[in-house]
């Protein structure tokens, strides 16, 4: 076997590989979710303003 | 390279198809989608795999790499572009690697778009068409790859066989695996229908599939028949060959099995009925396949030295065994259903329709085998011939006819003789009539084929009658013309009207079939020269031999002249092409179509003169409605089976690209010339008038034939360009010399010359008698001369007495005017 049909050979397996495995693959994570979650989390955190205005010490 | 980069393609598939297998099977055994999901993804890279090892074979091909066995077996460098490419399936391995390639590619579609109802079974369906393109692989991959190697690469392939050279090659086959291939679908689906109980639906949601095989298969028959009438050369379509078999059986059960779900779809039943006819299209393909690829039929047209049929034997009896054990594991599923006892109600039609259908396929199948049977039980075989078919289906279809009649009147419930009566007996027994006493007027009068006629009237009534009440209520409707309400009721009704077509397709089949069936007409004749010669009501004028090397061939064609009660009517040219080589004697027949009848040439063979030729004739009666009918039958199937598209555009690319297939049919078969040319005239017979003229001579004066009346003439085409007519002219002047006393003339014109070219010559041979140019070849195109020289002969009453065609010899003519001069004094006494 010349060594292009085996680069090709190889190529076409690595495809073919690659496309069959998809349904496997993880979900990328979603980055719009995981900042918002961050945000509410913060938003927990932070301490309440005070009646008056001022900032409680 | 190639021939790696193919093997390696081939290898990846095997694994890819058997990956597609497993993991369908364990996506439905753990539930997990994402295998299921997984098997598809396979199943779709498997359609492009295939389809790239289709490509590296057709490169091969295309590119004259006869290094590849295959390549140099069935291609040459002197094949056309289009012959190449049907290389690709003129061989064993080649059409194999195309099947598996079409196998894929459908498969992948059939699971990627299933229609609602099939969705639970694409789980199912992926393990078994995965399984059965593994299959195609394996076989390709282990007993019959088309990408090996030759020791020694030559520098010239073999070709491809004659017989197979002919543009129809590029259709037929593919047509017929196409239909092979989409018969798996319906099967692999009801399968998965079986194993998930889902057995309800599965008809309706794989319609489209049916149709597409149905269609397919009738299109590949077809379009074989007609190969088989332009080529073969023995004036038949239809020899009940057991491969032309291999393809009818399928298409029969197929067409059983459409009848069937339509009752599936309207009441619920005939569930065990369409298994059964999905599973032995199924089994019929592979059956078909085994027998001529593993030499248990002899034919023509079965492969010669193939290995692979015990493979597809094998397969056969798995799919049996498989699907009948299933069928018996679900038998439960399968009771129920409305069922109705009468046997003249719609239903009750179906049901006939369905046993006859299904009584022809067993019947094809017996004689198919009968050869092999009688082997095997008696040690002496036992051939059904078409007259053996033809005796034992030829009733079946007459029942079919009669079905087809009533068929449509029936209502879809019982009290259906009530409504018989009330609609349509007065048309049907109309219809019946008036058929068979427009074959009497056809001087077709045998008994048996009037009863055929009275039948095809039968159901044609019936069938036109569907039309005109569907019309009639879509008028009343919209109040549109006849022909927009036509048009409405195609668009609104495709499934409906569709089947009709088909069935007016069928009708028109029938007729054809009925005449070249019962009035076969067939002789040998011998033709001298232009020498007119009576055959049938024809009479046949041979003028000349024609030969031409070509690349691999020698090329031989008669030009034959055709009469018809004295008026001229085509030119024919039957050629015989010599294969050197491989000592193969093709024979190319030339024929004109008519209305009533085709007339057939066939050229047999000629004398080393090249002045005698033998043909075959025949005439094939009420042939073109075969073809006919095979187009409508064509185009019913295509306006069923096409999708009604959401966008109008797309609705417009399809009908005028149906219309356009339909139109470049229709003119393969009636416009393209099948040998015939195209002439404005031919020759005057010996006996009929001679076409008058009148021809400025070279002198100034002006010559009539008209006016020479009571005058022997010789009228002689010649010119100062054409050797043989040259030698001729001595001759001519001796003659016209010897006679002068006499009451004759001769006439000599100058046929493509120039004005000095003739007058060299007339000087160069001293000639005296009378020669004009024949300007714009007006007076050789009313003769109908094919070439020069040619001499006619006009007897004084001013009718042509000889027909020369060749040169003439003072002897001869002169024998020819003693006979005429001696006829003229003894009518003057």
């Amino acid at each position: 076997m010349s060594p292009g049909t085996l680069l090709f050979g190889i190529g076409v397996v690595v495809a073919v590989v690659a496309y069959v495995a998809r349904p496997f693959r993880r979900a990328p994570d979603d980055l719009d979710a995981i900042i918002e979650a961050w945000v509410a989390d913060e938003a927990r955190h932070l301490p309440e303003p005070a009646e008056d205005g001022e900032e409680r010490v | 390279m190639l021939s790696e980069i193919g093997a390696v393609l081939l290898t990846l598939s095997l694994a890819l198809a058997g990956y597609g297998v497993g993991a369908a099977l364990w996506g439905i055994r753990t539930g997990d989608k994402r295998w299921a999901q997984s098997a598809r993804h396979a199943t779709y890279a498997l359609a492009g795999l295939m389809g790239a090892a289709v490509a590296a074979l057709l490169a091969a091909l295309l590119g004259n790499r006869f290094e590849v066995r295959y390549v140099a077996q069935h291609a040459a460098t002197f094949l056309p572009f289009y012959l190449k490419i049907s290389a690709l399936w003129a061989g064993q391995q080649g059409s194999l690697l195309f099947w598996g390639f079409l196998q894929a590619i459908l498969s992948a579609i059939a699971i990627h778009w299933p229609k609602s109802q099939a969705r639970p079974l694409v789980p199912w369906a992926t393990v078994l068409l995965n399984l059965i393109t593994a299959f195609f692989v394996a076989m390709i991959l282990f007993h019959s790859n088309p990408f090996t190697l030759l020791a020694v690469a030559p520098a010239e392939g073999q070709g491809l066989n004659p017989l197979l050279r002919h543009p129809g090659m590029i259709f037929h086959p593919p047509a017929l695996y196409v239909g092979f291939v989409a018969l798996a679908i319906p099967f692999a689906f009801a399968m998965a229908a079986l194993l998930t109980r889902r057995v309800a639906d599965w008809p309706r949601a794989l319609r489209p599939w049916m149709l597409l095989a149905w269609l397919s298969l009738g299109a590949g028959l077809l379009l074989g028949m007609r190969w088989a009438y332009d080529v073969l050369g023995w004036g038949g379509y239809w020899a009940w060959d057991p491969v032309e078999n291999a393809g009818l059986l399928p298409w029969l059960t197929a067409t059983a099995l459409l009848h069937g779900t339509v009752i599936q779809e309207e009441r619920r039943d005939f569930h065990l009925w369409n298994l059964l006819l999905a599973v032995a299209s199924f089994a019929l393909t592979l059956f078909g396949t085994f027998a001529t690829r593993s030499g248990l039929i002899e034919s023509v047209h079965a492969f010669a030295n193939s290995n692979i049929g015990g493979y597809f034997l094998a397969a056969l009896i798995a799919a049996l065994v498989g699907a009948g054990n299933l069928l018996w594991l679900r038998r439960a599923t399968l009771r129920g259903g409305a069922s109705s006892a009468e046997l003249l109600s719609r239903q009750g039609a179906f049901f006939l329709t369905l046993l006859l259908l299904t009584m022809l396929t067993v019947s094809v199948l017996v004689g198919s085998l009968l050869p092999t049977l009688t082997e095997i039980l008696a040690g002496q075989r036992f051939v059904a011939g078409p007259a053996w078919f033809d005796r034992v289906t030829g009733p079946q279809w007459a029942a079919l006819l009669l079905l087809m009649g009533l068929c449509p009147l029936l209502g879809r419930t019982a009290s259906a003789l009530r409504r018989l009566r009330r609609r349509g007996w007065i048309t049907l027994c109309a219809g019946a009539l008036v058929t068979p006493l427009a074959a009497v007027a056809l001087d077709l009068r045998r008994p048996v084929a009037l009863i055929g006629f009275a039948l095809v009237g039968w159901a044609g009534a019936a069938t036109l009658a569907e039309f005109v009440q569907g019309i009639d209520r879509e008028r009343a409707r919209t109040h549109a013309a006849p022909i927009n309400a036509l048009w409405r009721l195609l668009r609104r009704q495709r499934r409906k009207y569709g089947g009709y077509l088909v069935h007016a397709g069928v009708i028109l089949m029938a007729v054809g079939i009925l005449g070249t069936r019962l009035y076969p007409f067939s002789q040998e004749a011998t033709l001298d020269l232009a020498q007119p010669t009576q055959v049938g009501p024809y009479t046949l004028v041979f003028e000349a031999l024609e030969r031409e090397p070509r690349e691999d061939h020698q090329a031989f064609w008669a030009v034959v002249s055709v009469y018809r009660e004295q008026t001229y009517l085509a030119t024919l040219h039957p050629r015989l092409d010599y294969y050197p080589h491989t000592e193969q004697r093709i024979t190319t027949p030339a024929l004109r179509a008519g209305a009533r009848e085709d007339l057939y040439l066939v050229l047999a063979g000629w004398n080393d003169e090249g002045n005698r030729a033998s043909l075959t004739v025949m005439i094939n009666v009420l042939i073109n409605f075969l073809w006919l009918g095979g187009l409508v039958l064509l185009a019913g199937g295509m306006l069923a089976f096409w999708p009604r598209w959401r966008r109008p555009a797309w609705n417009a690319v399809a009908l005028v690209s149906g219309i356009l297939l339909l139109s470049i049919s229709a003119w393969a078969m009636w416009g393209a010339s099948h040998g015939a040319v195209a002439s404005g005239a031919g020759r005057p017979l010996v006996g009929q008038p001679a076409p008058d003229f009148r021809l400025p001579l070279l002198d100034g004066e002006m010559i009539a034939l008209q006016e020479l009346r009571g005058e022997i003439v010789v009228v002689n085409f010649w010119g100062s360009w054409c050797p043989p007519c040259r030698e001729e002219l001595p001759d001519l002047q001796q003659v016209w010399e010897a006679y002068q006393a006499h009451p004759i003339r001769f006439v000599g014109i100058a046929h493509k010359d120039t004005r000095s070219g003739v007058e060299r010559a007339l000087d160069e041979y001293g000639i005296t008698y009378a020669v004009g140019l024949d300007g714009g070849e007006r007076i050789a195109r009313r003769y109908g001369i094919t070439g020069t020289p040619e001499t006619f002969i006009i007897a004084p009453d001013g009718t042509v007495a000889h027909v020369h065609i060749g040169p003439l010899t003072a002897k001869m003519l002169s024998a020819e005017l003693d006979v005429l001069l001696e006829r003229r004094e003894s009518e003057l006494r």
